[in-house]
């Protein structure tokens, strides 16, 4: 007991066991959800956090609400207080998988599966879609989209503004992983 | 002219004036930007430390504030900064990283929008240097 608690504390204190991590604490999440001919319905979130454990190959992203940035101050106004009810609801957050990913497999630009759930306002959702990486000088570029429904987050669009916003929304991801040292 | 067409006269030019300035004010809210962090009235004012001793009895009512906080910086990122270990300020303007240097007594003025529990710190953004 003594000896695998001895091997436990020295395997904790070297780097070698310690599961090596990409991240970033300033990722861009934006959306896009306008329909045709009307004034574009977009933000963007440069404050994303996001881990990856490339041994484990598990993805963790927490979206703060409050860093959405509109070009229009009353869209943003209501998409935090009537849509997204960011005081209540200040995350976003994604949890999942990347399929068959290895570091040193992958030197130039390769596109993987990813699986996992996006929880909003506490309702959590699957989702599965195509992810782009680039390797570059110790920096792992992340790209991917997918698309969301607000419904299937219980977030009521007005009868007023409903032929505005598109009924499903763009959800694009552009993030720089640095290792975590 | 008649006092009667005068009189008629008056109302129209300033019912004209008054829908012209209400388009205008509509106009304003509708196209407005909106306010950065630098453009609004801190709510919390002092030490990095007290501010996050506040923070841990109720983050809630910090969210979207802007607060103004002095601490040491602990850490210089890519777009921002670490104060007293647990504080990330992301800047807007990363040139403003430049003259930074590690354990400099910094004071910054950054809008609060929520705590990271993946990486167990505050999280501000659109911040600037105020000293």
């Amino acid at each position: 007991m003594n000896k695998f608690l001895l091997v436990l504390i020295l395997c904790l204190s070297t780097p070698l066991c310690k599961a090596q991590k990409y991240y970033t604490r300033s990722g861009n999440t934006a959306f896009k959800g306008s329909k045709d001919a009307f004034e574009p319905v977009e933000a963007t979130n440069k404050s994303t956090t996001v881990i990856f454990n490339i041994e484990t190959n598990e993805v963790v992203a927490q979206v703060f609400m409050a860093a959405f940035e509109f070009k229009n101050a009353l869209m943003q106004e209501h998409f935090n207080e009537n849509y997204i009810e960011s005081e209540v609801f200040p995350k976003g957050v994604f949890k999942g998988k990347l399929e068959s990913f290895s570091l040193h497999k992958h030197n130039v630009q390769d596109s993987f599966q990813l699986q996992g759930s996006l929880t909003i306002r506490d309702i959590e959702k699957p989702i599965a879609t195509k992810v782009f990486i680039k390797n570059e000088s110790n920096k792992l570029n992340v790209k991917a989209s997918f698309w969301i429904k607000p419904e299937d987050f219980d977030i009521n669009i007005p009868v007023i503004v409903k032929d505005k916003i598109a009924s499903e929304i763009e959800i694009l991801l552009n993030y720089e992983l640095n290792e975590k040292k | 002219m008649s006092l009667m067409k005068k009189s008629k006269l008056i109302i129209t030019v300033i019912l004209f004036v008054l829908s012209i300035s209400l388009g205008w004010y509509i106009n304003m809210l509708l196209t407005a930007k909106p306010q950065k962090a630098s453009d609004i009235e801190a709510k919390f004012i002092g030490s990095a430390e007290d501010f996050s001793n506040l923070a841990d009895k109720n983050i809630a009512i910090w969210f979207q504030e802007v607060i103004e906080i002095e601490g040491n910086i602990t850490s210089i990122e890519k777009d921002g900064i670490i104060i007293n270990s647990n504080i990330y300020c992301q800047f807007e303007n990363p040139l403003l990283l430049e003259d930074l240097k590690g354990n400099m007594l910094i004071k910054i003025k950054g809008k609060m929008i929520g705590f990271d529990e993946l990486l167990m710190e505050i999280k501000l953004n659109q911040c600037i240097i105020i000293k």
